[in-house]
């Protein structure tokens, strides 16, 4: 019979104790990490259809760290790393994840697939209603995601990476996953948690901006809803089909997202109701499962401890509070140029948190004034911000890959 | 180099915002062209075109 070494039995424990002291604290912070996401995620304090698997994810993976050989440690969750094709094939068949990260989430699909279903999710007809106030708004509140970029660059970053954390401003999960995984796959693992992890906070905490940024007086304005025109599914279709057509011509490399948010917006239109429930039921909720939990068990410690890390966290919070601040210059401008009809609070909304921000800013201006009613306004540019995002991660990609 | 991604920026937030008015002016056109043929559509009676193609009457 063999000789029973506690050590050897409870490999986690032995593989904490026989690794570097820093691989060792980060593998216990990031456990802790991960069961305070599953509290949050819980208690609704963060989103809890993604923060639920990422957090278990996160603290499973990094407890679960054995000895593959006799000198190399390792999990047997994902090998994000792996590029030969022959050992692909091999970790395949051993690492129980590694098909789902394969196959759906190094190339892009299950961006993809989030991305088709926000399109069934959105109403296009408020964005065709005032399409150049949508549009304007969008356009103000990517100003992150163009500021950041010269700060990551002053910051010590290549120009790939740069674009890829710059574009957490356009507020857009499956989008920052695209950008960083054509423009810097090294760092796509952190990019992508920091990403989602603000995209949570976004609800929490841009009525603070809102509060600090404009006076009660001019949140409670009343905009009028009569004036909104009604557009027939017919006219959607063919905005988004001609729309898509377009862009797929302008940038090829962006394409899939403009394919996927277009069919998204086309089924729901069109009202093909299999496709429909197909879509916003099983694609939409497993992909948004997979992404958590991929995104939970990609933070191991060896694989997302990078001295940019840091940086990472400040350039994230940094776009997206740029880019809430130029939403709501826009609103203001907005407020001007209609002579004080338009809500300035309605600019937060061309952050393109589908439909985080539009809620967030009726919540406001309902706070404001009981009466005041702008969220058909504010999905309009809501759903704008989603074009004009994918419209500014083509170009960064076009011009950058 | 800061100086040089400053401009870079610049020029992509120039050209996303050309391309967003486009896609905004794309709208009105399609509307424009819905509106023209509806409008028309409403202008003209239906006649019938060929002889025998009236409505058939019931007596």
């Amino acid at each position: 019979m063999p000789d029973i070494n506690v050590l050897q039995l409870f490999q986690g424990i032995a593989t904490l104790a026989a690794s570097e002291p820093t691989i060792a604290i980060s593998r216990i912070v990031l456990i802790l990490l991960g069961i305070l996401l599953v509290y949050c995620g819980v208690k609704q304090i963060l989103e809890p259809l993604l923060m639920i698997p990422m957090g278990v994810g996160m603290a499973s993976v990094n407890a679960a760290v054995l000895y593959l050989s006799a000198n190399s440690m390792g999990t047997i969750f994902i090998d994000p790393l792996i590029t030969d094709p022959a050992k692909l094939i091999d970790i395949m068949q051993i690492n129980f994840l590694q098909p789902i990260y394969t196959l759906t989430f190094s190339n892009g699909l299950i961006a993809c697939f989030v991305f088709m279903g926000v399109g069934v999710l959105c109403d296009i007809g408020y964005v065709l209603a005032a399409p150049y106030t949508s549009m304007f708004i969008a356009i103000m509140a990517e100003f992150g995601t163009i500021a950041t970029f010269p700060i990551a660059i002053a910051m010590g970053l290549t120009a790939k990476e740069a674009a890829s954390i710059a574009m957490v401003g356009c507020a857009d999960g499956p989008m920052v996953l695209f950008t960083s995984l054509i423009l810097a796959r090294d760092l796509f693992v952190p990019i992508s948690v920091v990403a989602y992890l603000y995209l949570s906070l976004t609800y929490g905490g841009y009525p603070f901006l809102i509060r600090y940024l404009i006076p009660k007086k001019l949140r409670g304005i009343k905009m009028d809803l009569k004036k909104i025109p009604r557009v027939k599914p017919g006219e959607k279709i063919a905005f988004s089909v001609i729309t898509c057509t377009v862009l797929s011509l302008l940038f090829p490399v962006a394409a899939p997202l403009f394919m996927s948010f277009f069919l998204g917006v086309i089924i729901r239109d069109a009202n093909i109701a299999p496709f429909r429930s197909f879509i916003e039921g099983p694609i939409l909720y497993g992909s948004t499962f997979f992404l958590g939990l991929i995104l939970g068990v990609l933070c191991e410690a060896n694989t997302i401890l990078n001295p940019k890390v840091f940086i990472l966290l400040i350039l994230g919070m940094t776009s997206l509070l740029l880019s809430g601040i130029g939403g709501i210059i826009g609103g203001y401008i907005m407020y001007f140029i209609s002579k004080g009809e338009f809500n300035p609070v309605v600019g937060i909304a061309g952050v393109s948190c589908v439909p985080t921000t539009a809620k967030v800013a009726q919540k406001e201006v309902h706070a404001a004034n009981l009466k005041a009613q702008v969220l058909p306004y504010a999905i309009g540019a809501n759903i704008s911000g989603v074009i004009t995002s994918a419209i500014i991660a083509g170009v960064y990609i076009t011009l950058l890959r | 180099m800061v100086l040089e991604s400053v401009k870079f920026a610049f020029i992509v937030y120039v050209i996303a915002a050309v391309i967003a008015f486009l896609v905004a002016g794309m709208i009105k056109i399609i509307f424009a062209i819905i509106n023209r043929r509806n409008s028309k559509a409403k202008k003209e009676p239906s006649v019938p075109t060929k002889p025998g193609a009236q409505e058939s009457v019931e007596v």
